[in-house]
C-alpha cells in the first residue's frame, strides 16, 4: 500500500513539472540594445526628434519587473507635432504549429488631454508590415496592464511574428511603455496527465478499502 | 556492534591519511645571521615588549619577527629540503620622505637539476624541493659565510632615525598595530615572498633600459641579448598586447612587455583558478532612453561626504555651467542652476576651487549629489578636502567623461512624456566582466609601469589589484597572513611554479 502511494504521487509531481509549456518568447526588455531578432522601425511621418522603442526611463515611471528601467518605450516625438506615429515592435519568429498564448504589459503615462494607443497583432515571418492582423486595438492605461490572446495552431512548419504598433496622432500621444513580452504554447497534455495521475490516486484508495 | 567498529577503524585510517597529507604539507626554514656583535640581530638595546613580540632588546625582538613570518612560510610550502634565509641589518638608500625598507632574493640560481624544466632557471630553494635534495650541499659557506644558502634578505637599519623616513621605524609587533611605523610582518612575509620565487628573477628589468628583457646565459655571468635561459616564470608571463608569452618573446619584445602597463597578465593555472577573488570594478553607470547614451564609467570617490559603494542609486543627472570668472560650482548657485539642479545630481567641473566648496554650494542648492568632472586630460580624480557639512555623495569622472555625462543628459530631454523631460540617471554599480588588477579575460596583471621601476617592475602584481595583495609594490594595511585565496594570490604562484 505505502508504495502504490508513493507513485501516484510521483505521477502527480511529474504532471506539475511537465505544467509549464515551452517558452518561445519571453522579453523582459533589460537591455534594449541586445534584442536579436527583434524587429524595430519607424514608419510614421517622418521627422520627429526620438527613435522608436527605446530603454525605459525610469524618472517617467519604472519597469513592471527587474531593473527600474527594463521596459521598452516610444513617446510622441517620434513624429513631428501633426504627424502620425506608426513605430512598430516586432518580435522574433516563432513556429505557429501549436495552440499560442500570446501576452504583453503595456502603460502610458497620464496626462489630461492625451492619450497612447497600441494596436496588436500578428505579421509573417518575414516582418512585412503589410502582412499585419491585427488583434486589438487598446489606450493604454496609467498602470501596468496585461493584455494577451490565444491563438490556435496553424499547423506543422507555419510560423510567425509578433507585432505591436504604437499608433495614432502624435498631437494626442504622450509616452508608452511595454514589458514582459511572451510567446507561450499551452501544453496541451498538461490537464491530461493530471488526470491520469488523479485516476491512479483514485484506484490506490479503492484498493485500500478493499483491504 | 561489529558494522559501527569497521567505521570507526575506516574513519581512523582515513584521518591518519589526512593527517599525513597534511603532515606532509610543510618546510623547515632555517634563518642564519650574518651581523656583527652589537648590530641588527645582535643590538642590546633595551626595548619594551609590543603587540604579541614578547622580547626585550631590539635584536630579539627582530629575530622573534623574522622566526615567526618564518613558520607562516613554513606551513604555506612543502619541501623535503631545508630553506636556508641568511639575514642581515645594513643601512640601505633613504631619505626623510622615502625608504627602501628591505630586500629579498634567491642566493643561488640552478637550471637542468633532476626534476626541473631542463634549459631553465630556478631559486636554489625551488629547485631543490623539486630535486629532493640540497643541491648545494656540497658547496662549502666561502669567505661571505653564506655562499651556499637558497634567500639573503637584508633590511634598513636606520628606519626611522632622522633622514630616514623619520619617524617611521619597523613595528616590530605581530598584531598589526603599526602606527605610523612600518608593519615589519607583512614588509618580511613580503621579501621571503621574492626569495622563494616571485620573482622574474634571471630576466633583467633594471635601470639599464636596452638591457630591459635580456636573460641571464647558462654560466650565469652576463644578462644577455641572445642564447640566455629562460626563467621559470617566463611560461605563464603573457603580453595581451604581443599576443604571447615571454618564453617565446625575443629580448626586444620582453624589454617592451615589461613597460606595457596593465598588458602583461600571468596565465598559470593556480593563479587563474582563484582570480575570482579580485574584486569587479565599480563603476557609474548612466541609464537614458536616448540611443547609445547609456554607459559605464570609472568613477573617483571624495574624502567628505558620505561614503559610497556599488549598488547606491545617485540620482538624474543635471549639468551646472561652465563659470571661467570664478569656477564651476565655486560660488552660492544662481536661482537658475539652483532650480537645474534641484533634486538631480549635479555634474560640476574641476578648477579654482575645493571640491568640497562646490559640493557644499550645489547642496545647498538642493542637489542630491555631485559629479567632478575632471578639467584635463586623465583619470577620475581622488576628491581631497573636509566638510562635515556635506551629507551628499559625491564622486569624479574623467573629463573625457564628463562630455559623455552631459551629452547623455541634453540627447535624453526628447525621450521624456509631455512637461517631463527625458534624464539620465546615475548609479554605482560594478562590473563583474571587468575584474581590479585583471585584465579582459580575469587574468592577473603583473606590475609593468612605464617608465620601468628597477627593481619593482614585472615581479610584483599590479597596484590596481582589490583587494590588495601581499606582493604588490607597496605594502597596503589591509594584508594579513594568509597566502591563498580568497584573500591572496601569492601560494598560487608559487604553485604554477612548482612549490
Amino acid at each position: 500500500m505505502f508504495k502504490k502511494t508513493c507513485l501516484a504521487l510521483a505521477l502527480v509531481g511529474a504532471a506539475a513539472a511537465a505544467h509549464a509549456g515551452p517558452t518561445l518568447i519571453n522579453e523582459g526588455f533589460d537591455d534594449v540594445n541586445a534584442l536579436p531578432g527583434w524587429i524595430i522601425s519607424n514608419q510614421g511621418t517622418p521627422g520627429g526628434l526620438t527613435q522608436p522603442w527605446v530603454q525605459g526611463d525610469q524618472s517617467i515611471f519604472t519597469a513592471l519587473s527587474g531593473a527600474a528601467n527594463s521596459y521598452i518605450t516610444s513617446n510622441y516625438n517620434n513624429a513631428p507635432a501633426g504627424g502620425t506615429l506608426s513605430s512598430w515592435l516586432i518580435s522574433p519568429v516563432f513556429s505557429t504549429a501549436e495552440n499560442l498564448e500570446v501576452s504583453f504589459w503595456a502603460r502610458g503615462d497620464i496626462q489630461a488631454g492625451f492619450f497612447d494607443q497600441l494596436t496588436y497583432g500578428l505579421v509573417n515571418a518575414a516582418g512585412v508590415f503589410s502582412s499585419f492582423v491585427p488583434q486589438a486595438t487598446v489606450t493604454v492605461a496609467g498602470e501596468w496592464t496585461q493584455y494577451s490572446f490565444l491563438l490556435s495552431g496553424q499547423g506543422a512548419g507555419a510560423t510567425s511574428r509578433f507585432a505591436i504598433q504604437y499608433a495614432g496622432a502624435a498631437d494626442n500621444a504622450n509616452y508608452v511603455g511595454v514589458d514582459n513580452v511572451s510567446v507561450n504554447v499551452p501544453e496541451p497534455s498538461t490537464w491530461a496527465l493530471a488526470g491520469v495521475s488523479l485516476l491512479g490516486l483514485v484506484a490506490a484508495r479503492r484498493r485500500r478499502a478493499q483491504v | 556492534m561489529q558494522t559501527s567498529f569497521k567505521n570507526t577503524v575506516i574513519r581512523t585510517a582515513l584521518l591518519a591519511a589526512l593527517c599525513a597529507a597534511g603532515a606532509a604539507q610543510a618546510a623547515t626554514i632555517v634563518i642564519q645571521s650574518r651581523d656583527p656583535a652589537g648590530v641588527g640581530f645582535n643590538d642590546t638595546t633595551p626595548v619594551a615588549p609590543v603587540g604579541g613580540n614578547p622580547k626585550t632588546t631590539l635584536g630579539e625582538q627582530r629575530m622573534y619577527v623574522y622566526r615567526y613570518v618564518a613558520d607562516v612560510w613554513e606551513k604555506a610550502l612543502d619541501s623535503n629540503v631545508t630553506i636556508t634565509v641568511n639575514a642581515g641589518w645594513e643601512p640601505l638608500t633613504c631619505s626623510a620622505s622615502q625608504a627602501v625598507l628591505g630586500s629579498a632574493g634567491a642566493w643561488n640560481i640552478w637550471h637542468d637539476f633532476p626534476g626541473g624544466t631542463p634549459g631553465t632557471w630556478y631559486p636554489q630553494a625551488l629547485a631543490n624541493k623539486l630535486a629532493g635534495e640540497n643541491l648545494s650541499a656540497d658547496q662549502p659557506p666561502g669567505e661571505s659565510g653564506y655562499d651556499n644558502v637558497d634567500i639573503k634578505t637584508q633590511f634598513n637599519i636606520n628606519l626611522g632615525k632622522t633622514g630616514c623616513l623619520d619617524g617611521s621605524p619597523f613595528y616590530l609587533g605581530l598584531d598589526g598595530n603599526f602606527g605610523t611605523g612600518v608593519n615589519f610582518v607583512e614588509t618580511l612575509l613580503h621579501e621571503l615572498g621574492h626569495g622563494l620565487g616571485f620573482s622574474v628573477l634571471t630576466v633583467y628589468t633594471g635601470s639599464v633600459a636596452p638591457a630591459v628583457g635580456y636573460r641571464l646565459n647558462a654560466d650565469g655571468t652576463a644578462y644577455v641579448a641572445n642564447g640566455g635561459l629562460p626563467s621559470v616564470w617566463e611560461q605563464y608571463m603573457y603580453d595581451n598586447t604581443a599576443g604571447k608569452t615571454w618564453l617565446t618573446m625575443t629580448s626586444a619584445e620582453r624589454g617592451a612587455s615589461a613597460i606595457n602597463p596593465l598588458g602583461l597578465a600571468w596565465i598559470g593555472p593556480n593563479v587563474l583558478a582563484g582570480a575570482n577573488m579580485l574584486a569587479a570594478t565599480p563603476v557609474l553607470k548612466i541609464a537614458s532612453s536616448a540611443p547609445g547614451q547609456s554607459g559605464q564609467y570609472p568613477y573617483g570617490t571624495a574624502s567628505f561626504g558620505p561614503a559610497v559603494s556599488s549598488g547606491l542609486n545617485l540620482g538624474a543627472l543635471a549639468t551646472v555651467p561652465a563659470d571661467p570668472v570664478n569656477g564651476a560650482g565655486c560660488l552660492p548657485f544662481s536661482p537658475a542652476n539652483a532650480a537645474a539642479v534641484a533634486g538631480k545630481v549635479a555634474i560640476i567641473d574641476r578648477g579654482t576651487c575645493g571640491f568640497a566648496v562646490k559640493a557644499k554650494n550645489a547642496q545647498n542648492a538642493g542637489a542630491i549629489g555631485v559629479i567632478i568632472a575632471n578639467n584635463a586630460a586623465g583619470a577620475a580624480p581622488g576628491l581631497g578636502g573636509a566638510d562635515p557639512t556635506v551629507v551628499i555623495p559625491t564622486v569624479s569622472v574623467s573629463q573625457a567623461d564628463g562630455v559623455k555625462l552631459r551629452t547623455a543628459i541634453t540627447a535624453s530631454v526628447p525621450y521624456g512624456a509631455r512637461g517631463k523631460p527625458g534624464l539620465a540617471t546615475s548609479s554605482l554599480s560594478s562590473d563583474p566582466s571587468k575584474r581590479a588588477g585583471a585584465d579582459a579575460l580575469g587574468r592577473p596583471l603583473l606590475y609593468t609601469p612605464n617608465p620601468i621601476a628597477s627593481g619593482s617592475s614585472v615581479s610584483h602584481w599590479d597596484v590596481s589589484a582589490s583587494p590588495n595583495l601581499l606582493m604588490e609594490p607597496n605594502i597596503s594595511p589591509d594584508l594579513g597572513l594568509i597566502l591563498v585565496p580568497p584573500k591572496d594570490l601569492t601560494k598560487p604562484l608559487l604553485k604554477d611554479l612548482g612549490w
